[in-house]
């Protein structure tokens, strides 16, 4: 059957992205999207690729396993020329399912999960087998539809040739000629299994869908006196801002702090529900209506940000130095190493840090460190560091009483480390930030500490100039009992993802916490809603992956070898457990 | 054999290309004076960068842009800003120009036109207009140096600077447009005409 796209038809679908009439047709606005094994695939990132293929996929579409053998025919001819080919299923089907599906036919692609649809709709993608052809630099378009359509030439007495128009592109892709046009081929009707469901929503109510969303997920920075660069404080603010909400949502930059949520629960993460994303982005694709209520909920409810002490006055209050951030540039961290006046030994059972200015402190960490730490050092081996205390990130800037029973230990003479993150915004800005702590009047029965599962000196860590994806490995054995509460992930501005798992003493494993997305400007260290007891004879495994190449968002410098050091613009391995020993006798 | 169709398509609304003259325009600044794009004939060039509030990279960007003026203007360079956000009003925009020192006008374009016409998407992207032909010879960001969430501590790339020296020095520019990093500009008119034009929703016709 011949159908006749407009071009302008894709036009409607990208219309966020479209750069302008002069330059070649159906950019893409960036996405990311983690795949069924828990790995994240961002399109900007893929720059060292020739093309990207994306072959769509629903479990029950019987076309793509009729297909597989010829996609993994086309991966063998083309992955060597630079074309990297992923699956996106279109269904939506549940993570479950996707890795029985892929487990049982052997499909070994990666399946981009988009629980809601969003890419899918981008693209406008109307059924499973689908295949798309993306530049990612330009992030053009430059094919859309079956994977067989082409044109037959010669016979019946010379030889019957048939060209693919898919393999066309292709081949001048990986010759590093970026079409003008894009080729769309028409494709055959589908069976039923294989049509995408997308079910036609309503659009959202600014008042009665949008505003809550905005206000569950991203007023608590997006508010005066966040970090925040801008507050959604009224309808119009958020309307003018719609297309760089869509963006965010759609790359996963926002909101920031976000975990794969398939594994386990950190009360300190940010979680955005798929309905929640849906809502946004079909508000913003629908163009961002007012609708008719009359009061603007964000302007109601939307307060400036003022912190105050919840728990009530300080036991202690330290007082970070004043530090002046210039308007511009980049800070790199620094330590302040405080002296600590205490006659006797104290055990910490809260802490709240109270920001100078929150659109500069971008993160602190405190540790307690020994006595004798120089001033400005901070004891980073590779066994220990001085005991973590805890860290700021912006949003919660709430008080963090440790779990009951615990504490940590601030022993007589002890001095407090206060690694400082400071970002820059524009304009100068002096940061007064304060501590509080409030201590337990009695020892408590266990002592919240914190190790670092490390390996990055001594010539172990070094990734080669460009390299996209260089990954480090490391592993502890846990040898009594522990209650394990936190886990952090530390790389620096290459990292790129980061994962935690156990192997426990039966050999069954679990993956405790997995960062598709590691930000190095972003480092909670997240809390489990519900700590894990692990028991001794469980290995605790953490795997890291680094980005040295051009395309690595931040990358100071991609031609540099890479090794492990303390300055930002090295690298460093570590994951860091906070626990308790239940079983230990004393402290 | 199935027999499928190829459709080639080639170009996108078939409107303004890139080679073509600014138009004319006068838009009132931050504080109310009144500037004409081409009163500024007798410059040796004139360079838009586009503002907008509550832009990181805009914020970050200002402070290198102000160095570029510093260098330049006494060469004849003339260094205005555009605000084309739905969201910004004058009032505000004075407000964020006090908060961030930003002293060069900033031309107000409430009506979003201009923008349009100048086909803006992002926040911080510099236009170099050449009045000799009031061509756009370059249009992209100032440098490399910053990115989403992120800057570099110096800029390895300077595009805005070579530019600004290629049209003094009366050379041609390498490349002449670059992707700008920025704060995308909602249009709300270019967007509804965009979906007008459309025949039938590619993603409704599943059925």
């Amino acid at each position: 059957m011949f159908h006749t796209k407009r071009l302008v038809l894709l036009a409607f679908l990208f219309a966020p992205s479209i750069l302008r009439a002069s330059d070649p047709p159906l950019v893409l606005g960036d996405f990311g999207l983690v795949d069924h094994r828990g790995v994240q695939w961002t399109l900007s990132r893929l720059g060292d690729s020739k093309a990207v293929v994306i072959l769509t996929q629903a479990n029950a579409c019987a076309r793509n396993l009729d297909l597989l053998p010829k996609y993994k025919l086309l991966r063998t001819s083309w992955e060597e020329r630079g074309i990297e080919f992923l699956m996106l299923n279109s269904g939506p089907d549940d993570l479950e399912s996707v890795r029985r599906t892929a487990a049982a036919y052997d499909i070994d692609f990666p399946i981009l999960l988009d629980d809601g649809q969003l890419l899918v709709q981008t693209l406008g993608v109307t059924y499973a087998a689908e295949v798309f052809v993306i530049e990612p630099r330009s992030r053009r378009l430059l094919y859309r539809g079956p994977l067989t359509a082409g044109s037959a030439t010669g016979g019946p007495r010379g030889v019957l040739k048939f060209e693919s128009s898919l393999e066309s592109v292709l081949t001048r892709a990986a010759a590093g000629s970026v079409d003008a046009t894009v080729t769309v081929a028409a494709g055959a009707d589908a069976e039923a299994a294989c049509v995408v469901k997308a079910p036609l929503r309503a659009v959202p109510d600014y008042a009665a869908d949008v505003a809550p969303v905005l206000m569950r997920n991203c007023t608590r920075c997006h508010a005066e006196g966040g970090i925040a660069p801008f507050p959604m404080n009224r309808y119009l603010v958020v309307r003018g801002f719609a297309p760089m909400i869509r963006e965010v949502l759609m790359t996963k930059r926002m909101p920031p702090m976000q975990v794969d949520p398939h594994y386990n629960h950190f009360e300190n993460a940010s979680y955005i529900s798929t309905a929640d994303v849906q809502t946004l982005v079909r508000w913003v694709d629908a163009g961002a209506p007012r609708g008719d209520a009359t009061v603007d909920p964000l302007e109601r409810d939307v307060k400036p940000l003022r912190a105050e002490w919840q728990l009530g006055e300080p036991d202690y209050i330290v007082d970070v130095p004043a530090f002046d951030v210039p308007a511009t540039g980049v800070i790199d961290y620094f330590n302040h190493t405080i002296d600590l006046p205490f006659a006797e030994d104290k055990w910490v059972r809260a802490v709240q840090f109270i920001p100078g200015d929150s659109r500069v402190l971008h993160h602190l960490l405190a540790y307690v460190a020994a006595p004798d730490t120089p001033v400005g050092e901070l004891a980073v081996s590779e066994d220990n560091v001085s005991d973590f205390l805890e860290g700021y990130a912006p949003g919660k800037a709430d008080a963090t009483p440790f779990p009951e029973g615990t504490g940590v230990f601030i022993a007589k003479g002890q001095k407090l480390v206060m690694q400082m993150h400071y970002t820059p915004i524009g304009v100068a800005a002096t940061d007064r930030t304060r501590l509080g702590l409030y201590f337990h009047d009695e020892p408590p029965p266990r002592k919240y500490q914190t190790h670092s599962i490390s390996h990055w000196s001594g010539g172990v860590l070094e990734i080669p100039p460009g390299e996209a994806n260089h990954r480090m490995n490391h592993n502890y054995l846990v040898r009594e009992d522990m209650m394990l509460y936190a886990l952090r992930p530390h790389m620096h501005y290459r990292g790129k993802a980061f994962r935690f798992s156990a192997v426990y003493p039966d050999q069954s494993t679990e993956v405790l916490l997995n960062v598709p997305r590691y930000d190095f400007k972003w480092q909670p260290t997240y809390r489990l809603t519900e700590p894990k007891l692990l028991q001794a004879g469980t290995r605790i495994i953490i795997d890291g992956v680094y980005d040295n190449s051009p395309y690595h968002p931040g990358n100071p410098d991609p031609k540099a070898v890479v090794t492990g050091g303390l300055q930002s613009w090295d690298e460093m391995f570590i994951g860091y457990i906070t626990y308790t020993l239940p079983n230990a006798t004393d402290h | 054999m199935r027999r499928t169709s190829l459709i080639v398509a080639t170009g996108l609304l078939g409107a303004a290309a890139f080679a073509e003259p600014v138009e004319n325009f006068a838009l009132a600044d931050q504080h109310g004076v009144m500037h004409e794009l081409y009163a500024l004939a007798g410059a040796k060039a004139v360079v838009i960068m586009i503002q907008g509030n509550g832009c990181p990279i805009a914020r970050n960007a200002w402070p290198h842009y102000r160095q570029l003026r510093e260098s330049y203007s006494d060469k004849g360079v003339e260094f205005l800003m555009l605000n084309a956000n739905l969201q910004d009003d004058r009032a505000s925009v004075l407000h964020e120009a006090a908060t961030f020192a930003i002293d060069a006008p900033i031309l107000i374009d409430r009506t979003q036109k201009v923008g349009e016409s100048l086909q803006l998407i992002r926040t911080a992207e510099v236009l170099l207009i050449d009045p000799a032909t009031w061509q756009i010879v370059y249009r992209g960001p100032i440098d490399d140096r910053l990115t989403y969430e992120a800057q570099k501590p110096a800029a390895t790339e300077h595009y805005l600077r070579d530019a600004l020296d290629a049209v003094l020095a009366g050379r041609s520019i390498e490349t002449p447009r670059r992707e700008a990093l920025g704060c995308l500009i909602n249009f709300p008119d270019r967007q509804a005409q965009q979906q007008d034009s459309s025949e039938v929703p590619l993603r409704h016709a599943s059925h």
